[in-house]
């Protein structure tokens, strides 16, 4: 196996490479580690290793592809409690012939494993309709820096019994420990779906049909907001409309019964009075499209050189603000893609070092004046360095300070990855 | 500790009429709604974020305990001063700061009481969707303690599902914010952490809740079963064909018996069980949705299913449900809930052995609850005055929440652990769990200053009351022994 090149990060190789085959294996190792004082990253498809700081120390890559079994599908209580290793396609693809699915569709989920789209906490269009990992997630099982297995949670839809340990090591990139068995609540995939298109002149003029679908009592599946530039990516693979005089587009999935997803796409054609162009996707189309959505706007990892990719956290009705931060610095061809009524918008952007630090500065001053959040998710370590990987850093991360040292004392997991832990 | 002058500086702040200091004052804030109870040293009423810190300092300075309370109906005795202390009460906070109508936002102060929120909401076309059954008392900061659920949270989640920001004040006086108005707040999420952490890890005084659009259209059904086993199996159905309505709550027999004989609900007094199930969106496709649901009852032999579409029909269906727990009062002097849950798969047979459970202890059980989220709630009816009964009570309770874990379930879906089930978390927690938890704990709360002896297993400073509750359990004081007046039926739910 050649280490340098599937494990390396940010430069740096590991010494030590191991694919443990079961949750008693992944303690064992990290047993040995913690009596060798090894730096651990833990490891899934790698498809999200570019997101935080790249690790200070790198001795140990803890590689969970092996750990990929299906532990318990209770499919008449819509659970299903699985190892980390699991990727969410394989999983989709065994659920399906139930009926059922895991509706999360993150950047990269053809390849992402579930212990990965948990550690990074991202989420993708159908958050709309579902909520993100955060919100499925019933239980977890998780390996400790010292190789002690805790567990919180359970495989049932309602619990409080002790604190809520799945919505700490949802989005922790790893630091607390090693994600190594997730349970969740699973979804009836809806009985039919359609997908609307709608392209508009500028990005206010699309608010009336995302602020319009966010109090929707039909609940949209998803409502994605896609710049020109990102809608070009697009195009240049799967055949959709085109509208050269469109700033923004808009992609409205309704799903339920047929009656329902017929009265939620008469309504946004409805509310996008102000749109160019409107448009109802063939099937396949649509299928197409949405399996390709998640990943537009957000690097891939090893992030390419001269990008950077963003993240901010907005309301829904500062979406206009947000696009015209993102599209300020005409040097800088931007990428971007909102989750329209969710007020979340991923960008990407491209040109030299100094001007992507500058287009980032202005991202961050612009988050904090909005009483938002700004992210750097990929791209140059010496601009996240610089930047820090995100704001606002409130008096609060004195707190996650605190739970770090408590459960990885020696800070041998992941280490550096959020700058300050 | 030198308790005239810890009032002296409480007085200071608060004013003669925001402290509780007298032993015939103190005394009404010595309970919740469970069976635990305990006596705070002083009481305050803080109207801001100031004095909560200002309270938390004085209680520093003097090593008190201290205790958070809002409305005071909570079902498991986290409100509840067992250790004496400083309690704070949240009810004068009770300010809705802000209703967002374009981005489904609410702000408010931890006192708000949880249907204010809806109501305050309710002229945009929007509500608050957590719906414990005392949402007309229950407070929004007890709720984000509890981490408490409601009929309707099957489809649209528990309370930590709609809290996005908090602002909280440490056990050492500091004021944090966590989270915020937008989704994704980078770091690890304090704000999940800390809803349903009972009290112990900080003091919630403000909150960011979500809002939803209000449904267009609801349908109920009433679904008459002759066994609990048929309508058991009707709800594991439901659930397996992928409809997920807005609420399934069943009643069974003896449920059904007290229901009726103290309100006209309309169920059959000979039904073995009904389920209520709440269908609700967009009107297009909801009759038909109903009729579905209809159809999976009829399949598994429901004698009659009543759809109603009419309020008032609705409301009276529902009516039925809502002042069940009060109603029990006609069958026997006092009850014990439990909140256990089990996977939905497993009701049927669940539910065949509480009936045994209870048979076993001579014991009458009647179960009303959440059936489509799989969250039991068996009332076990007993006399207070019988210390033998309390006592099988008491120990048929904790054998109904073993056999939940052992089909797979949990301890508690919504009421939390509190005093009531601290010593049954072992069931379901392996030390090495709840070591991780106790550390997440000191990583907040490194003094236990905050809601001691709550939520984890007894410990050796808490072993004394918990013998001192041991001793009480034997010889009860305080379970409920008339039915609650008529106006206050529907908060014991």
């Amino acid at each position: 196996m050649d280490l340098t090149t599937r494990y390396s990060l940010n430069g740096s190789v590991p010494a030590i490479v191991r694919q443990p085959q079961t949750v008693e294996e992944v303690a064992e190792t990290l047993r040995e580690a913690a009596r060798s004082g090894w730096a651990v990253v833990p490891w899934g498809s790698g498809a999200h290793q570019g997101i935080g700081h790249a690790p200070t120390r790198y001795d140990l890559a803890l590689d969970l592809i092996r750990l990929s079994r299906v532990l318990r599908h209770r499919p008449a209580n819509l659970t299903i409690r699985v190892e980390a290793g699991i990727r969410l396609a394989d999983l989709n693809a065994m659920l399906a012939e139930h009926g059922q699915w895991l509706p999360l569709d993150p950047p990269f989920g053809n390849r992402a494993t579930i212990g990965g789209i948990l550690a990074t906490g991202l989420s993708g269009p159908l958050r709309a309709r579902y909520g993100s990992a955060r919100d499925l997630l019933i239980g977890i099982r998780v390996a400790l820096a010292d190789g002690t297995l805790i567990q919180g949670g359970g495989e049932v839809v309602k619990n409080v019994a002790g604190y809520d340990l799945p919505k700490l090591f949802h989005g922790a990139l790893g630091t607390l420990g090693v994600i190594v068995e997730a349970a969740f609540k699973l979804w009836p995939r809806p009985r039919a779906e359609a997908t609307w298109v709608f392209s508009f002149p500028r990005v206010e003029a699309a608010l009336p049909l995302t602020l319009g679908m966010l109090r929707h009592p039909g609940f949209p599946l998803a409502v994605e907001v896609l710049n020109a530039r990102a809608w070009e990516i697009l195009r240049e693979e799967i055949e959709l409309p085109a509208d050269p005089g469109a700033r923004v587009w808009v992609l409205v999935r309704a799903g339920g019964w047929p009656a329902q997803v017929e009265r939620i796409g008469r309504d946004a054609v409805a509310a996008a009075s102000g749109a160019r162009a409107r448009d109802r996707l063939p099937e396949e189309t649509a299928s197409a499209l949405w399996a390709r959505v998640p990943s537009v706007a957000v690097l891939p990892t090893p992030a390419p050189v001269g990008a950077l990719g963003v993240r901010l956290g907005l309301l829904p009705s500062q979406l206009t603000e947000g696009a015209a931060a993102l599209e300020a610095l005409e040097e800088i061809p931007v990428l971007w893609r909102a989750h329209g009524t969710l007020g979340l918008i991923y960008a990407e952007g491209h040109g030299p070092l100094e001007t992507l630090l500058r287009w980032a500065q202005a991202l961050r001053s612009f988050a904090l004046a909005h009483r938002g959040h700004f992210m750097i998710l990929g791209g140059p370590e010496g601009i996240k360095q610089t930047l820090g990987l995100w704001a606002p850093l409130r008096p609060e991360v004195e707190v996650m300070r605190r739970i770090k040292a408590q459960l990885d004392p020696e800070g041998r997991l992941n280490p550096g990855r959020l700058g300050w832990a | 500790m030198k308790r005239a002058q810890v009032r002296q500086e409480l007085v200071e702040i608060f004013g003669p009429r925001g402290v509780l200091w007298e032993d015939h004052h103190l005394l009404l804030y010595e309970y919740d709604a469970s069976i635990d109870k305990g006596r705070p040293d002083f009481v305050v009423f803080p109207t801001s974020t100031e004095q909560v810190v200002a309270a938390v300092r004085i209680a520093n300075r003097y090593g008190l305990p201290i205790v958070v309370r809002g409305a005071g109906t909570g079902l498991s005795g986290g409100a509840v001063a067992d250790q004496g202390g400083l309690m704070i009460v949240t009810t004068r906070m009770r300010r809705i700061l802000e209703i967002d109508p374009v981005n489904l936002r609410a702000v408010v102060q931890p006192g708000v009481v949880n249907i204010a929120v809806s109501q305050a909401a309710a002229a945009h076309g929007l509500y608050y969707a957590p719906d414990p059954s005392s949402q007309k008392a229950c407070t929004i900061g007890g709720n984000i303690a509890e981490n408490s659920g409601g009929p309707h949270c099957l489809a649209y989640g528990v309370t930590t599902n709609h809290v996005l920001g908090l602002e909280v004040v440490l056990p050492d006086g500091e004021v944090v914010e966590v989270g915020g108005a937008a989704f994704d707040w980078p770091g690890y999420d304090l704000t999940g952490l800390i809803v349903g952490s009972e009290g112990t890890l900080g003091i919630v005084t403000q909150a960011i809740l979500r809002l939803m659009p209000a449904p267009e259209a609801v349908v109920t059904l009433l679904a008459v079963f002759d066994t609990v086993d048929q309508a058991s199996e009707a709800v594991s159905a439901i659930i397996a064909d992928g409809t997920i309505p807005g609420a399934i709550e069943m009643m069974d027999h003896t449920a059904i018996q007290a229901v009726e004989s103290a309100k006209r609900c309309g169920y059959p007094m000979d039904a073995g069980a009904v389920l209520l199930i709440d269908v609700e969106g967009l009107p297009e496709g909801l009759e038909e949705l109903a009729h579905h649901i209809a159809r999976i009852c009829e399949h598994f032999d429901a004698r009659e299913v009543r759809i109603a579409t009419d309020p008032a029909e609705r409301e009276r269906l529902w009516s039925g449900r809502k002042g069940a727990f009060g109603a029990m009062g006609r069958l026997a002097p006092s009850y014990y809930v439990q909140d256990g849950v089990v996977p939905r798969d497993q009701l049927p047979r669940v539910l065949r052995q509480i009936q045994e459970i209870g048979q076993r202890y001579g014991l009458t059980i009647a179960n009303v609850f959440h059936a489509g989220d799989g969250n039991l709630h068996p009332l076990i009816l007993f006399d207070e005055r019988d210390p033998e009964l309390t006592r099988r009570a008491v120990e048929a309770g904790a054998e109904i929440i073993r056999a939940c874990v052992e089909a797979g379930g949990t301890l508690t879906g919504e009421h939390g652990v509190g005093l009531e089930k601290r010593d049954l978390m072992p069931l379901l927690f392996s030390p090495a769990d709840l070591e991780a938890m106790a550390r997440i704990k000191a990583a907040f709360n490194p003094e236990n200053r905050l809601n001691p002896c709550k939520m984890f297993p007894s410990t050796k400073m808490c072993l004394e009351t918990w013998s001192r509750r041991k001793a009480r359990m034997t010889e009860p004081v305080r379970y409920r022994t008339t039915p609650p007046p008529a106006e206050m039926e529907e908060l014991w739910i």
